[in-house]
């Protein structure tokens, strides 16, 4: 492959590293202490909390000999990445004080998961550092661009995203973006993707997948078990953990969850969050609507249960089957508002809010993450209308608004409270 | 059994105590200041000693507004945006059915749509940002050398108002400086000011949707002058009732007599 | 009591589950597939090694219609003398019984067939003797009922020209070759294709009645939709039965020719799967019932994630299943009824068969 090379580049700021690493622990310190501070917590969380705690997997990282592949949004297909011997990590972050540290560098009115995300890299702590590649899907503006700000600090692939998935032709591109990866981590691995590690790959994924739809079943059926940020927790612990270990554990959980008793009744309101990701430590949300006597029964977040639901569902194990199938898992079930049209999201968040009985929709609008936004009008009014509670909160990664987003919540709150008390 | 119903605003915090028939036995009214606890604490007293009552004669306590949980004797707290639409509905009853409520307070401005049966439907706050809300206002005033009481009446007299593009407090401080600089008259730069809160409240208003009858609660509605500038904008009466600032006190009040009603039933 | 309702909330009731969940559960990745397959390979065998399970030649002449059918070695004589090339393969078994259940047969299975598949030649050959309308009748009824239960569930369970093409493409699958997927306008030719197929074969039988055309042309067109049928290449071969070739007169020359394409066609079915169907003239009669048949697919259109499996695994390529948004009726005309996009849709009672507004199958994820 031709590649011109690139003319201009700018140094690689290199800053704070030992004050981020202190910080994030601190962060994650005092979000696992809010979490743990709830009567009745399910059992067998720690390991998750290690997990999340990102040091315990740094260092078996760093111990890894193969590569290690970043990647920034859940197009990634992590199978092939599987297949060719590397790991992928994913680098999205939500950690507020990586934002300042990145504006030396990108500007101040862009999407803070980004900077924050961004930051790291520039601090050169947390897995950005291990990575050998990053991998960008371009579903927004931001992440576009920010792969050529990012390529002077590491390697990076871009992995283009059709926006309009019901045009015939968007398939067959992203399948062809699909091929263009593969050939990379080929190269970059010098393994061969054969037809056999790639079924090997799916296979591995989908037992995780198929794990990760037990327990969201248990979760359904008795909501109490286990609470939305501790669901998080598992979910987002899936990012950067060992995969099978990730999925014997959690295969172990949901034994441990199907014998738990939990005899009080749940008064506690049912809450379905939507919108942008939020992504650990930027838990605040789930804290505000969890302290009070609310809860996130199920998410329609990219950092959440998307992440782990649709499976890869091969018809032919074929090369060329896998990889369709592959490529149709990552683009096509997609509920992100970088497609044009936002009917599936909302059909969706209907299915959903049926399925798990929910009482109201919180809408999470990341500032400036503008895709959400304009989405969320259409949303709103689609999900009123059929008699669903609906609030957006509109907030960042800092944490001075607290106090407004909780009387939000609480008031939401009352709402639900006073038309159940109605009916 | 009387109900009492205390609002910590972040600017002033406000105090109302029902009758068991449902009437106002006393109010009052005092600002926050940095101890919103204190504040709360000598305000029940102030009002209980006016109404001629001792501290046993209340029968439960509600407290809402942001400091609803500093303080240690209420019974309950609610947050002020369900407080505000009980009391709009309380005060409004004799108007029809009230279904859009606007409270303009000192740090937030929030809009509520009450659906038919009077519950509420939907709410939008301002976000983090304060511009446009009564702290707003008196910079502006301070800025002017006027009295903040005064701008209602002296917009009124404005023949052509000036548009003001900024409703956040440093950017207008600033333009409204330059204005004044200009010689421009003082009537118009209000009225503009005015102008400028009622288009921050309308695109509030937007989101809920526009329902007749609007009513106009808060601090900021003693000011006639927005008053009209929302009614000029939206060609629909807005309602103002005659004590704006306890609207959301009373509201919490009522919310009290119900949850007593329930106690009291339950014992 | 609150131990009670610990177990409602633990057990979900039961009454709504898949009656054939049975079969889900032992690891098969696609239990209806293989249910499906099982049905094809018995129907087949019966279809057109009858004589191999024993089943022989019955007296049905007390049924209408019966039309006694001549000997094995007879009609070779009879070919002989009418001068026509034989090619003979197989060993000629005996004749299995021949009734007109379901549908009049085909002509290429009399000697072994136990069933009788093709309505179109049926159709085609009651107007090419102007069979009186009394007598058809029953035959037609008995057609518009079956298809009105079952739709197009012929081609996708029984039909042996399909569980031909159905093999072609397993044998594919085996060897790892990519399919090829038809585009937009080939299907659209596909489609033209089959009605204009359909409308000349009626046209031709038409033509073959009326007196006052000659003889020797009623000849050359009388019942071409057999003319033109790849399985006068496919079932004598597997069969045991003469194959015919006839290039002159010209009549004879076209449809032999035409059959030879359409057979290739059907052999193409390796690489597109199932090519003859979607032009198949049987197959487009059947398929104006599918969409008010009684047994019909259901999609929840909310559960539909819209993650394109169903069209992936689609013999047919059918996108309606997946675009769907707004009507749960999902029976679409050129739908075959194999019923592999509710065995593969990974959720949970999204896609559902059901037969008067029972449930009989629905989607199902399976780990």
């Amino acid at each position: 492959m031709m590649k011109i090379e690139r003319r201009y580049k700018r140094p690689a700021l290199k800053r704070e590293k030992e004050k981020v690493e202190e910080l994030f622990k601190k962060a994650t310190v005092k979000n696992l202490q809010l979490m743990r501070d709830v009567p009745s917590r399910c059992p067998g969380i720690s390991y998750y909390e290690e997990i999340i705690s990102q040091e315990t997997r740094e260092k078996e990282l760093k111990e890894f000999s193969g590569k290690i592949v970043g990647s920034f949004c859940i197009f990634t297909p992590e199978e092939l990445i599987y297949a060719s011997g590397a790991i992928p990590v994913r680098l999205c972050a939500g950690f507020y004080d990586t934002i300042s540290i990145a504006e030396g560098v990108l500007p101040r009115d862009i999407c803070p998961l980004v900077k924050s995300s961004f930051g790291f890299k520039i601090a050169g702590c947390s897995f950005s550092e291990l990575c050998d590649v990053a991998v960008v899907p371009t579903p927004c503006d931001p992440k576009k661009k920010m792969a050529e700000i990012l390529s002077d600090y590491l390697p990076v692939w871009v992995l283009k995203i059709s926006h309009d998935k019901d045009l015939f032709y968007s398939k067959e591109l992203w399948l062809r973006e699909i091929k263009i990866f593969k050939e990379k981590l080929e190269n970059l691995t010098g393994n061969k993707i054969t037809r056999k590690r790639l079924k090997e790959a799916i296979q591995l994924l989908h037992k995780r997948q198929a794990v990760f739809r037990r327990f969201h079943q248990i979760k359904r059926n008795n909501p109490q078990l286990i609470n939305g940020r501790d669901t998080q927790l598992i979910i987002q612990s899936s990012f950067y953990d060992d995969i099978e270990r990730w999925t014997e554990t959690t295969e172990k959980l949901c034994e441990e969850l199907k014998q738990r008793r939990i005899n009080n009744d749940d008064q506690r309101v049912k809450l379905l969050l939507t919108g942008a990701p939020l992504i650990w430590p930027n838990f605040k949300l789930f804290n505000i609507i969890e302290q009070m006597e609310a809860t996130v029964v199920t998410d329609e977040l990219c950092s959440g249960t998307r992440h782990l639901y649709d499976p890869v569902e091969v018809d032919e194990w074929s090369e060329e089957g896998m990889l369709r199938a592959i490529a149709n898992r990552y683009l096509l079930p997609s509920t992100c508002p970088c497609f044009i049209e936002s009917d599936d999201r909302i059909d969706k968040l209907l299915q959903i809010s049926q399925d798990f009985k929910v009482d109201g929709i919180i809408h999470h609008s990341l500032r400036l993450c503008q895709l959400y936004d304009m989405e969320l009008n259409k949303v709103a009014s689609v999900l009123k209308d059929k008699g669903i509670p609906f609030l957006s909160i509109h907030t960042d990664y800092s944490l001075e608004d607290v106090e407004q987003i909780k009387t939000r919540v609480e008031a939401f709150l009352e709402m639900i409270k006073s038309r159940k008390g109605k009916k | 059994m009387k109900v009492c119903g205390i609002d910590i605003g972040s600017v002033a915090t406000k105090a109302v105590i029902l009758s068991a028939g449902g009437e106002i036995l006393s109010k009052g009214l005092c600002l926050t200041g940095a101890n919103p606890k204190m504040a709360a604490e000598g305000l029940i007293c102030k009002i209980l000693e006016e109404a001629g009552m001792r501290r046993e004669d209340l029968g439960y306590i509600v407290s809402t507004g942001y400091g609803r949980r500093s303080i240690e004797f209420g019974d309950k707290t609610v947050t002020e945006i369900s407080c505000c639409a009980n009391g709009a509905r309380w005060i409004g009853s004799n108007l029809g059915e009230v279904r859009t409520v606007i409270d303009l307070g000192g740090q937030d401005m929030k809009v509520i749509s009450l659906d038919e049966n009077g519950d509420i439907a939907d709410f939008v706050m301002n976000d983090k940002c304060a511009a446009g809300t009564g702290r707003f206002l008196e910079l502006m005033a301070n800025v002017l050398g006027v009295n903040l009481e005064d701008l209602g009446a002296l917009s009124l007299r404005s023949k052509n108002l000036i548009e003001i593009n900024s409703t956040c407090t440093v950017f207008a401080e600033s333009e409204v400086i330059s204005l004044i600089a200009q010689g421009k008259n003082k009537e118009d730069i209000i009225a503009g000011l005015h102008s400028s809160i009622a288009l921050r409240i309308i695109n509030l208003i937007r989101q809920v949707g526009e329902k007749e009858v609007i009513f106009f609660c808060g601090g900021g509605a003693k000011n006639k002058g927005i008053q009209k500038a929302l009614e000029d904008k939206l060609g629909m009466p807005v309602y103002v009732p005659s004590e704006p600032q306890f609207v959301i006190a009373i509201g919490a009040a009522l919310i009290g007599k119900e949850s007593l009603k329930g106690r009291q039933k339950n014992e | 009591m609150e131990k009670s309702k610990i177990n409602s909330v633990r057990k979900p009731h039961r009454r709504g589950d898949n009656p054939l969940s049975w079969i889900t559960t032992n690891g098969v990745k696609r239990p209806i597939t293989l249910l499906r397959r099982s049905s094809q390979i018995i129907c087949f065998s019966f279809i057109v090694f009858g004589a191999f399970f024993g089943l022989k030649k019955q007296n049905l002449s007390f049924l209408p219609f019966i039309e006694a059918p001549k000997e094995y070695e007879e009609y070779k004589q009879q070919l002989k003398q009418e001068g026509r090339t034989i090619t003979l393969v197989g060993p000629g078994y005996p004749q299995a019984f021949d009734t007109y259940l379901p549908i009049k047969s085909c002509r290429f299975l009399r000697q072994t067939g136990t069933f009788r598949a093709c309505f179109v030649h049926f159709v085609s050959e009651s107007i090419g003797w102007a069979t009186p309308l009394r007598l058809v009748l029953p035959h037609i009824l008995l057609f518009v009922i079956l298809a009105v239960l079952f739709g197009r569930l012929w081609c996708g369970w029984v039909c042996p020209l399909g569980f031909v093409q159905d093999v072609l493409n397993t044998i594919r699958r085996t060897v790892k070759l990519n399919p090829i997927f038809p585009s937009q306008k080939l299907k659209r030719i596909f489609k033209t294709t089959s009605y204009i197929l359909f409308i000349s074969i009626i046209l031709l039988s038409i033509i073959s009645v009326i007196p006052s055309f000659s003889w020797s042309l009623r000849k050359q067109v009388y019942l071409s939709v057999c003319q033109m049928c790849p399985s006068r290449y496919i079932f004598p071969y597997l069969g045991g039965w003469p194959i015919v070739h006839n290039f002159i007169p010209v009549g004879y020359g076209i449809f032999t020719t035409i059959s030879i394409i359409f057979t290739l066609l059907l052999a193409m079915s390796f690489f597109m799967k199932r090519n003859w169907c979607k032009i198949c003239p049987s197959g487009l009669l059947l398929s104006f019932f599918n969409r008010g048949a009684l047994m019909n697919k259901e999609k929840d259109l909310l559960k539909c994630t819209r993650c394109g499996i169903c069209l992936e695994v689609c013999p047919l390529q059918n996108e309606a299943v997946y675009l769907e948004k707004k009507n749960k009726n999902i029976d679409y005309a050129n739908c075959i009824h194999c019923f592999r996009c509710i065995d593969s849709c990974p959720e949970n009672g999204c896609l559902k068969l059901k037969f008067l507004r029972k449930r009989i199958l629905q989607s199902k994820f399976k780990e």
